[in-house]
């Protein structure tokens, strides 16, 4: 008979009472919780073997169709029409750039959006929601560790970019990069908050991801400027995160913009970071209220 | 702080739409999963929530591990409102719902406990220890760095088990916690829970009698979101005894007739097989002042009483006694 043994974690009720709640809980988010709930999903990912293949192949697999498609519509890596609308003849790097920002967006969408669905359907959905954290912290560990896997396909898309195609950039602009990409990416995890929320409404992620992601890619100005865009439609793609971060990186990187050129983009930036977390926390604390009202928290 | 768990006139109503082609709305339905229902489950006490589907056992759980909001009054666990303070509810209660899925398949068993321990605030080291020693409890030492995956499914409910008291919070919510595994593994967890858990409040459901005879101190049965009855399940069965019921087994052939004319006997059973042996089963008002007469009958029939037992009720009696129908049709008779 195995007999319950002595453990520094206090056994009795009143003492193991105090001890879970010896640090007031979060409110919005918790960090800490967000922190654990990223390293966990990473050392997840790590056992499925595939997902090696996805982080490694797949991104440069998505850009070189574009590519392609490019080099068929002009004969050659530059076009005087293509540079005409966008400002850089050579649509190689324009595509690269384009092609590792939206990855990110991707994985907002894709990864974040689909969080909680993933935990359904590996049975950890209702022990998630029973953590004493708030339900975003939920999300934004999984934001965390999106992050982290999609830095490791866009760092190998952009070097095998840089390998293939001979590309050159401006080493100055890595600081700029970082921070509008950065901003970029606080954004859209605001914009993953709210997308979750509709989610765990509407419980069916495939149909809402796709269409939500099919819109944002062709809103975004990834492999061609906004200006092609129909007059009416374009003032869509300058309320998402990613035309301003595409447009600044491309400055930085391509045509050796510094800060202070781009200071207008990292103000919009900021001030979409705001208006996105908001928006997205609101929108999920009224989906999760929601839900939990009708009783289906737990199914999809 | 001795009161675990309150429940005041909660009520839920779920309401559901059908809808044609996705989008026309062709008629609405509401389901009234609790009607008001009050109790409470004191520190140190396992009470058993009993009842068929749909009778609000699951509604009741979920309400209190903050899952489900309701639509009125009051739940209360361990001092924190359900509704209005469900982070600290959380903190403070271990729940199993779901069964053996609920873990992550992909990890060992120390790394599931390892990770639901820092949710809970404990600190690396102190997550470490308290899974080895959960671990050591549930006999799973040896398989604790084996993934999950390859575990069995009794072996992945202890993970599960261990899960909701990683953090070894005061108050438990147990959705059928047995359903679903073998005898060997359910008399297991029951022994478990019996044993070393009975400082802790327990709120637990159960198709189970025979589990609910078992673990529980009070049994609340519910039926259609209300409960019906409440008491120990000594008390329960107690209510039932309108009469009792006697099962005699006999070498020779008896007939049933004489026994009818026995004061207080309302019905009789009389199975004989081929190798000269009776088995008499008796409904009598009551059982003890019967007792002579019947073996007299007996015997006057030439026969013999090899053995006589009173069958006790069981919970499902009670339950069709307050309902006009069975909690289950197939409880596990294991024991």
């Amino acid at each position: 008979m195995v007999t319950l043994q002595s453990t520094n974690i206090p056994l009795s009720v009143a003492d193991g009472e105090a001890a879970l709640l010896k640090v007031a809980p979060a409110r919005v988010i918790d960090f800490s919780a967000a922190l654990t709930i990223a390293r966990n999903s990473l050392r997840v990912s790590l056992r499925y073997p595939a997902n090696f293949i996805i982080w490694g192949v797949m991104p440069i697999l998505w850009l070189l169709p574009f590519v392609f498609t490019g080099i068929a519509f002009s004969g050659g890596i530059t076009s005087a029409q293509f540079g005409g609308q966008t400002g850089y003849a050579n649509f190689i790097p324009y595509l690269a750039l384009g092609w590792v920002v939206f990855s990110y967006v991707d994985s907002a969408i894709w990864g974040v959006g689909n969080t909680l669905r993933w935990y359904q359907f590996a049975g950890v959905l209702e022990p998630m929601f029973l953590i004493p954290a708030p339900r975003l912290s939920i999300l934004l560990g999984a934001a965390m560790a999106e992050l982290v896997t999609t830095s490791m396909s866009t760092i190998i898309l952009f070097g095998l970019s840089v390998l293939i195609f001979n590309l050159q950039f401006a080493l100055t602009a890595v600081l700029p990069i970082l921070l509008l990409l950065f901003l970029m990416i606080v954004a859209f995890t605001g914009f993953a908050f709210a997308f979750s929320g509709l989610i765990l409404v509407f419980k069916d992620p495939s149909v809402l991801t796709q269409f939500v992601h099919v819109v944002i890619y062709t809103l975004t100005p990834v492999n061609y400027s906004v200006s092609v865009l129909p007059s009416w439609v374009q003032p869509l793609s300058l309320i998402l995160p990613s035309t301003f971060a595409i447009i600044g990186i491309r400055e930085a990187a391509l045509a050796a913009a510094g800060i202070a050129l781009l200071w207008g983009d990292v103000m919009i930036l900021l001030l979409l970071v705001v208006i996105f977390w908001i928006t997205g926390i609101l929108v999920f604390r009224l989906a999760e209220w929601h839900t939990r009202k009708k009783g289906k928290m737990g199914a999809f | 702080m001795n009161l675990g768990i309150k429940v005041h006139k909660l009520t839920k109503t779920y309401k559901s739409t059908k809808r044609k082609y996705g989008v026309i709305r062709v008629s609405r339905r509401e389901t009234k999963a609790l009607k008001g229902i009050d109790f409470t489950v004191k520190r140190g006490e396992i009470v058993g929530l009993l009842g068929p589907n749909g009778a609000g056992k699951t509604t009741t759980i979920k309400i209190l591990s903050t899952l489900v909001l309701p639509d009125s009054g009051e739940a209360i666990v361990n001092g924190y409102n359900v509704v209005s303070q469900p982070t600290e509810a959380r903190a403070t209660i271990g729940v199993i719902t779901g069964g053996e899925r609920s873990i992550y398949h992909k990890l060992s068993g120390r790394e599931n406990l390892i990770f639901f321990g820092r949710l809970y605030r404990l600190t690396r080291n102190e997550a470490k220890e308290r899974a080895d020693e959960l671990l050591g409890i549930m006999g799973l030492q040896e398989k604790a760095d084996i993934k999950v995956e390859d575990y069995s499914s009794g072996m992945r409910m202890k993970i599960v088990f261990a899960r909701s008291l990683i953090h070894d919070p005061p108050t438990l919510l147990y959705d059928e916690p047995t359903l679903g595994l073998d005898p060997g593994f359910a008399r297991e967890i029951r022994q478990l829970i019996r044993d070393k858990l009975h400082e802790k409040c327990i709120l637990l459901t159960t198709h189970y009698m025979n589990e609910a005879d078992f673990l529980c101190d009070r049994i609340e049965l519910l039926h259609e979101g209300q409960i019906v009855a409440s008491g120990t399940p000594t008390e329960l069965k107690r209510q039932t005894r309108a009469f009792d019921v006697l099962t005699l087994q006999i070498k020779g052939v008896v007939h049933a007739e004489p026994f009818k004319g026995i004061p207080g006997v309302s019905e009789v059973t009389v199975t004989s097989d081929a190798s000269d042996a009776s088995a008499v089963r008796v409904h009598v008002q009551n059982g003890a002042a019967a007792l002579r007469r019947l073996l007299d009958t007996v015997e006057s029939q030439g026969g013999k009483v090899l053995r006589f037992a009173f069958d006790e009720p069981t919970l499902d009696d009670v339950f069709i006694q307050k309902t006009g129908r069975r909690i289950a049709n197939g409880d596990s008779t294991e024991h």
